[in-house]
C-alpha cells in the first residue's frame, strides 16, 4: 500500500529488523485507518446536517431526505457529466432545483400535516417512493458514474487520501460551520431557532412561523442535494442510493440528539470511527458491534449526546 | 336538559369550537389521504406503463460499438432427436403449457444491483428463442413447439426469487427455467423447481448447496465454480505472471460472494498461489477503504473482486488505486463497456475478467457470432450474450434428444450426452464426483483483460476435472 516496501513474498516472514518493520506497518495501518475514518465521518456530517435541521425546525422526520440526496447526485450527473456544464454551475443548479422540489414537498405534504406526526412521516415515505420510481423512469436502474472533478492522491508519510475525498471533507466541514454560524448569528437562523423553541412566542414577536418552516425545509433540502452532488463523483449513482445515507443520517441524529447540530457533528464522528475501525480490524462483526454500541448509547442517553426532549404532536 | 348534562358536556360554545376544530383536522387528513392515494395510483400506473405492463424491458443501452456487425450466422449445430415411443402424459407442471408453446422462465435481477446482467440474460434468451423459432422451433414426438420467454425480477434476493418462481410455475405455467442469475436465488429456487419436476438451467455461482441433491438443476453457463473443478485458469496465470505469488479477495457476504471466492482461492491454491487475505462486505456498502486498507497492506499480486456488482467494483478499484495498490484486479464477468459507465479507464486497465470479448487472438468464432448478433439486435456488446448463448440451444437439444418435455426423460437424456458444441468450443457435462451427478457444463473458459477500455481475450483455458479439496479460507 502506498510506498510500502513489504513484498508479497514476505507475508508470514519478515526480513531483518522485522520488529521495526512490523511496528511501522501497524502504525501505518492505524494512521491510514484514522484518515479513512475522518473522511467517512465528514461525509456523514454532510448527510446528517439537513435531517438535523429539519427535525430541529419542524420536529418532523422526512423519509424522502435520501431521495433528495439522490436527486442532487443525478443533477450533477445530468448537468456536469452528460451536458458538460461547469461543475460549480452544475452544483448550483442541482441544489436550486432540489430545493424547489423540497419546497413543493413541504407545501403539499408537511405544511398541511404539521400537527399529525404519523401522517407526515407516512406521507414522506410515499413521496420518497414516488421520487425513487420517477428517477428509475428517467434514468433507468443501472449504476452510473460521474467523471471525476479532481484527481490525484495526497501522500503524507505513506498516509494516502484522495484529493476528491479531501474536497468533499472540506466542503462538509465548511457547510457544517456555515450552518452553525447561520443558526447562531444570522437573523433568519435566529428566527428559525425561535420558532423551533416556542412557536407561539415567536409568532407573538412577529416571526412568520410558516415562512421559517419553509425556509428550514428548503435549507435542509439544499444540504441534502449538496451532499448528493458532492459525493456523486466519489461513488456511483442509481435511483436507490439515497437509502443508505438516509439511514446513516438517522443513526447520527439519534446518537447526537434529535435537533442538535453540534450533536449531529459528534454523532457523525462517533459512527464514522466505529464503522471504520470496526471494519478494518474486526470485519463483518463490526456491523453488529457498531449497532450494539449505538443501541447502548441510546439506551444510556435516549436524547442523544446533546439532544432535547421533544413532544411529538 | 337534565341537571348533570351541562357538567359533563361543558358549555355549548366550548363544545362547538372544539368539535369544529376536530372536524377541521379530520377533514384535512381525509383530503390528504385522498391526495396521497391519487398520487400513489398515478405512480403505479406510470410504473406499469414504463415497464411495458408485462416482461421487464431492457435497460437503456449505450451507442453501438464501432465493430461492424457481420451477417447473422446460424447457431452451432445440435444433435437431431432420435425417434422414441410416444410417452404418456404425466400430471406435472411441465405438460400444462398451451399446445405448441414451450415457456421458459428467466429469474434474474431486472432492477437494482445486477440488473445489467439480468436484462442481458433475458435479452439473449429472447434473441436465441427468436432464432430457434424462426428455424422451425423444437420438435417433440413429431410436434413443433415454439419457445416463449417469460421473465421475473428477483431483485437479486432469494425471497423475491421464491415469489417470482412460484408465479412463473403456477400462473405463467412455464415448462423450464434458464439463466438463473443470483446464487441465493438458485439455492432457494432449486427445491421448488425440483418439486415441480421442471428442468432448470442456471448461471449462478452457488456451489455444492445449489446442485448437490437436486435432480433437475444444472449449471449450463460458464461460472467460477466450474473453475473450482479446474485450476486451469490459475495455472495459466502462473505461467503468464511468473513473479506473482499471492492473491487476496474481497466480495459480497452472500452465496454468490462465498462461492466465487471459495473457488478462486481453491483454484489459486492448487496452482501454487498463496492466499493473502479476504474481506467480505454487506451489499449496500459504499466506502470500501476500511476493508481494502488491511487487505492491501501486504500488496497482494492479485486482488480478486469475487462476484461483486459493477458499481461496487468501480468504487473498489478506484479506492484501491488511491490507497496505492499496484497489483492486478481479477474481476467476475466484467464488461468494460458496462463497468466503464461507472469506472475510469485508468482504473480498469489490466483487469482480468471472465467476460468473453470480441477481440483477441484467443477468441473462438462462435463467441464473436453470438456477441455480434446481440449487438445487431440491441445495439450494445455484452459478454453475457456469449455466456448465455448455448443455454436455450442445449435445452432444445435436451428436449429433442429425450423426445419429451418430461423432466425425468430430459434429465436422462442430458446424462447420456457425450461431447457437444458450444460457442466456446467442445464441451461436455461433468461434475459427477463433486455434485453426485453430471450437473455442470465443462467448456473452455475464456479470460479477457481490459485494455484501453475494452475487453480483449488473452487466454482460453481448457477445463480439467480435478478433485479439489474445499479449504476453509475464512
Amino acid at each position: 500500500m502506498g510506498g510500502q516496501s513489504i513484498s508479497s513474498a514476505a507475508v508470514g516472514s519478515f526480513p531483518p529488523n522485522a520488529a521495526v518493520h512490523k511496528v511501522e506497518s501497524i502504525m501505518q495501518l492505524i494512521f491510514q485507518t484514522m484518515a479513512n475514518a475522518l473522511s467517512l465521518s465528514l461525509t456523514y456530517v454532510l448527510v446528517s446536517m439537513g435531517l438535523t435541521l429539519m427535525f430541529s425546525v419542524m420536529q418532523l422526520i422526512n423519509f424522502a431526505h435520501g431521495e433528495l440526496f439522490m436527486l442532487g447526485g443525478f443533477g450533477i450527473y445530468v448537468f456536469f457529466h452528460k451536458w458538460g456544464i461547469n461543475y460549480i454551475a452544475a452544483f448550483a443548479i442541482s441544489v436550486v432545483l432540489v430545493s424547489v422540489v423540497g419546497f413543493i414537498i413541504y407545501r403539499i405534504i408537511f405544511r398541511p400535516l404539521r400537527h399529525d406526526f404519523l401522517a407526515a412521516v407516512l406521507a414522506s415515505l410515499g413521496i420518497g417512493m414516488i421520487i425513487q420510481n420517477g428517477a428509475q423512469f428517467l434514468f433507468g436502474q443501472d449504476d452510473v458514474g460521474v467523471r471525476p472533478v479532481v484527481s490525484g492522491v495526497v501522500d503524507i508519510a505513506n498516509i494516502r487520501v484522495a484529493v476528491d475525498t479531501l474536497v468533499v471533507a472540506s466542503a462538509a466541514a465548511s457547510f457544517a460551520i456555515a450552518l452553525v454560524l447561520f443558526m447562531k448569528y444570522a437573523k433568519t437562523g435566529k428566527a428559525i431557532r425561535s420558532v423551533a423553541e416556542d412557536r407561539e412566542a415567536a409568532s407573538l414577536q412577529g416571526v412568520n412561523a410558516r415562512a421559517m418552516d419553509a425556509t428550514g425545509f428548503i435549507i435542509a433540502s439544499a444540504l441534502a442535494a449538496a451532499a448528493g452532488a458532492l459525493m456523486a463523483p466519489l461513488f456511483f449513482l442509481n435511483p436507490f442510493v439515497g437509502l443508505s445515507p438516509m439511514l446513516k443520517g438517522f443513526i447520527v441524529i439519534l446518537l447526537g440528539g434529535m435537533g442538535s447540530i453540534p450533536g449531529a457533528l459528534l454523532g457523525s464522528f462517533v459512527l464514522g470511527f466505529i464503522e471504520t475501525f470496526g471494519l478494518t480490524y474486526i470485519g463483518l462483526w463490526a456491523n453488529i458491534i457498531g449497532f450494539l454500541i449505538v443501541m447502548l448509547l441510546i439506551l444510556v442517553r435516549p436524547s442523544g449526546f446533546f439532544g432535547r426532549q421533544v413532544t411529538l404532536h | 336538559m337534565r341537571q348533570g348534562e351541562n357538567k359533563i358536556r361543558g358549555t355549548g360554545s366550548e363544545n362547538y369550537s372544539q368539535s369544529n376544530a376536530r372536524k377541521g383536522r379530520r377533514n384535512k387528513v381525509r383530503k390528504l389521504s385522498l391526495v396521497m392515494a391519487c398520487l400513489l395510483t398515478l405512480v403505479l400506473i406510470v410504473t406499469t406503463v414504463a415497464c411495458g405492463g408485462s416482461s421487464p424491458t431492457a435497460t437503456a443501452v449505450p451507442a453501438a460499438t464501432n465493430t461492424p456487425p457481420p451477417a447473422a450466422t446460424s447457431a452451432p449445430a445440435t444433435a437431431t432427436p432420435t425417434r422414441a415411443p410416444t410417452s404418456t402424459t404425466s400430471p406435472t407442471a411441465t405438460t400444462i403449457a398451451p399446445p405448441g408453446v414451450l415457456k421458459v422462465g428467466i429469474v434474474a435481477a431486472m432492477t437494482g444491483p445486477g440488473a445489467s446482467w439480468g436484462t442481458a440474460i433475458f435479452n439473449t434468451h429472447k434473441l436465441v428463442a427468436e432464432r430457434i423459432n424462426a428455424a422451425g422451433g423444437v420438435t417433440v414426438q413429431g410436434k413443433k413447439y415454439m419457445f416463449e420467454i417469460v421473465a421475473g425480477d428477483d431483485k437479486y434476493t432469494a425471497a423475491e426469487a421464491v415469489t417470482v418462481t412460484r408465479k412463473l410455475i403456477f400462473e405463467d405455467k412455464v415448462n423450464f427455467f434458464s439463466g438463473t442469475l443470483a446464487s441465493a436465488s438458485l439455492v432457494a429456487m432449486g427445491p421448488i423447481t425440483d418439486e415441480n419436476k421442471i428442468i432448470h438451467f442456471s448461471n449462478s455461482w452457488a456451489d455444492k448447496n445449489a446442485l448437490e441433491g437436486r435432480k433437475y438443476v444444472y449449471r449450463m453457463a460458464l461460472t467460477i465454480p466450474s473453475l473450482h473443478r479446474d485450476p486451469g485458469n490459475w495455472k495459466v496465470y502462473k505461467e503468464k505472471y511468473p513473479t506473482f505469488k499471492t492473491v487476496a479477495g474481497i466480495t459480497t457476504n452472500d452465496q454468490s460472494g462465498w462461492a466465487s471466492l471459495q473457488s478462486v482461492f481453491d483454484s489459486a491454491d492448487a496452482a501454487g498461489f498463496t492466499v493473502a487475505g479476504v474481506k467480505l462486505y454487506e451489499r449496500g456498502t459504499t466506502d470500501f477503504k476500511p476493508l481494502l486498507t488491511p487487505l492491501l497492506v501486504n500488496n497482494p499480486d492479485f486482488l480478486s473482486l469475487g462476484s461483486s456488482p459493477e458499481g461496487d467494483i468501480a468504487v473498489m478499484i478506484k479506492q484501491a488505486r488511491e490507497l496505492g495498490y499496484k497489483g492486478k484486479f481479477v474481476g467476475p464477468n466484467v464488461d468494460a463497456s458496462t463497468l466503464g459507465k461507472v469506472a475510469s479507464k485508468e482504473n480498469m486497465e489490466g483487469m482480468l475478467s471472465y467476460a468473453p470479448a470480441l477481440k483477441g487472438a484467443a477468441t473462438p468464432p462462435g463467441v464473436i457470432q453470438a456477441m455480434d448478433a446481440y449487438n445487431q439486435k440491441y445495439g450494445t456488446t455484452t459478454s453475457v450474450a456469449a455466456i448465455m448463448w448455448d443455454s436455450l440451444y442445449l435445452l432444445k437439444k435436451a428436449v429433442e434428444t429425450a423426445n419429451s418435455i418430461e423432466a425425468d426423460k430430459v434429465a436422462a437424456a442430458i446424462d447420456a450426452w457425450g461431447e457437444f458444441d458450444t460457442v466456446f468450443g467442445k464441451a461436455r457435462m461433468g461434475g459427477k464426483d463433486y455434485y453426485g451427478r453430471k450437473a455442470q457444463i465443462i467448456a473452455p473458459q475464456l479470460v479477457s483483460e481490459i485494455q484501453n477500455g475494452e475487453n480483449v481475450n488473452v487466454m482460453l483455458a481448457n477445463p480439467v476435472e480435478v478433485p479439489l479439496p474445499a479449504k476453509k479460507w475464512w
